[in-house]
Formats: structure tokens, sequence, C-alpha cells
């Protein structure tokens, strides 16, 4: 992702160009749903979350400051919106998140696999606590650097590190049996 | 707590896997779609409000045409009534003035009557 046009896109939206807003949208969607999903068990709740976080990026726009990357500013708005859902939903009876994952032209064995695998990780993802689950999916799944999730988090870098090593060993140890569908 | 070195690298096969388990399962091109109606809708309810001004703004005016209407009439009603008063008294060219299409006001046809007087 190319910050510099992110950037550009950002102030062609200030300046009322909507086709911008769309772009920034199309290429940070399935990011948000995705870390909205880290804390929230019911996909359609994550993905009411993801769409919260984009339109509330979108009515504070002026306050992103374009000299630093969109992205870890968008993602601090989307788990903002994701915790603040999460909290509102403590009442609700938890949906089970056993569904799909299929990859389309897979071997249906190698594809009930990796969707077996996905309901694992996720579960187990689910065991850790809200911060590692975090830390670990926006440093290994996501791509952003230390500095950039310890602002995304608001914490220090080394909390981010403890919590991406943590994170890690637990879920290497959860799913040490499924280690050859990893790789 | 202790570090492995390898903790600054990313683990891209768990990366991927963590990717594939929080993929969302609905169309990706309808989420968007989605996200930019709800960013539409703020404007399209603007519009209304312009819209619901507007009509607004159609009625008053024509409440206002319509008490125009009912004023200008009451004075044509006077000038009629004091006209034909005007022209019980005989005078030509009063009523003259009084049937022409653009007749004058009351004060110039007492005007013209007096001066007949």
């Amino acid at each position: 992702m190319n910050s510099s046009d992110d950037a550009s896109l950002v102030e062609r939206t200030l300046a009322g160009d909507q086709r911008a807003f769309g772009m920034l949208a199309r290429r940070y969607s399935a990011q948000a749903r995705r870390v909205a999903r880290i804390l929230l068990r019911n996909p359609d709740d994550a993905d009411d979350a993801a769409q919260d976080a984009l339109l509330a990026a979108l009515a504070n726009l002026a306050r992103y400051d374009p000299s630093r990357p969109f992205g870890p500013w968008l993602m601090r708005i989307v788990t903002n919106a994701a915790i603040d859902r999460s909290r509102r939903r403590t009442a609700r009876r938890a949906e089970p998140l056993h569904e799909r994952l299929v990859d389309v032209g897979e071997a249906p064995d190698r594809a009930a696999q990796r969707s077996e695998l996905a309901i694992r990780l996720r579960d187990a993802l689910l065991e850790l606590p809200e911060r590692q689950r975090l830390a670990v999916t926006l440093f290994d799944a996501e791509g952003y650097s230390h500095a950039e999730i310890a602002d995304i988090l608001r914490v220090p870098i080394g909390t981010v590190r403890s919590d991406v090593h943590h994170a890690r060993r637990r879920l290497r140890e959860q799913l040490a049996e499924w280690k050859e569908a990893i790789e | 707590m202790t570090h492995d070195p390898s903790d600054s690298e990313r683990d891209e096969p768990l990366g991927r896997a963590l990717r594939q388990a929080l993929e969302p399962a609905g169309d990706a091109e309808a989420f968007t779609d989605r996200v930019l109606a709800r960013f539409e809708r703020p404007r399209a309810r603007a519009w209304d409000t312009l819209a619901s001004w507007s009509r607004l703004g159609v009625v008053t005016a024509a409440a206002v045409a319509l008490a125009a209407i009912a004023v200008l009439s009451l004075r044509g009603r006077t000038d009629v009534s004091i006209a034909t008063t005007l022209a019980a008294s005989n005078t030509d060219e009063v009523a003259q003035l009084m049937t022409e299409d653009d007749s004058p006001g009351t004060d110039v046809l007492f005007t013209v009557a007096n001066e007949d007087d």
C-alpha cells in the first residue's frame, strides 16, 4: 500500500472528490473487516463495526495527519469501533463462529482441512487476550510494524513485541497438529 | 520475558493462515457499495431538507399570491363601486376612462369628474 497515494486520496476526498473516498474504502475494507473480526465473534457485527469505522474515518478525515501513514490511523478507528461494539454486545449471547471458508477450485479434502484450520485458528485467537490478538494479527497478517501497532493500540513498542511473542507461542502450541496445513 | 530473534520478522505462514481464518464471507464489493451508499445518505438527506424548504417556499409564495389577488380584487371592487357612482353622473369622459383596459385610479376619475362639475 502506497502511503503517499493514500494521502493524495485523502486530500482529494477532502476537496469533495467522492470517487477518491470510494477508492480508499475499496483499498482498506477487507483489512478493516478482518481486524474488526479479531474482536467480534459475529461476522455481521464485525462488518457493521468496519462500516462504522470507515464512515467515522470519513467524518474525521480533516483530523488525519497526511505526513503519517493512513493505514494505522484507520486501523485505530476500526479497533475502537470493534471494541465499542463488542462491549455493547456483551449482554447478547455469542453466536458460533463455525462457518465457511472454502476456496473454490481446491480439492474437497484440502478445502475441508483449511476450513477446519480456520475454525481452530479463530477459536485459538479467542483464547488470547484482546490486545495480543490484535498485535499478532496486525503484525503477521496485516504487515504493520511494531511501531505502527504501538500507535494503533496506544501502548509502548515493547508491549507490542511482548504481545506478539506470547500470542505466537500460544497459537503455535494450540495449532501444533496443524503445522503442516499452515505451512 | 525473552525475545526470540525471529520476533522481529513476520511469520508468513501464520499470517497467511490468520488472514484466511478472518477473511469475511460476504462479497467485498457489496460491502464497499453498502459503505458508499451510507456515505451518500447524509447528502441525500441534505437535498431532501432543501427540497422541503423549496416546497415550503412554493406554498408560501402561493399564499402570498392569493393574498395579493384578494387585496387587488377588493381594491378593484372599490374602484368599480366609485366608478359606478361616477358613471351615474353621466359624464361621458369619465365613462370612457372607466371602460378602458388600463383605466386610471379613482383619484384621476374624481379629478376628471370634478373638472366636469
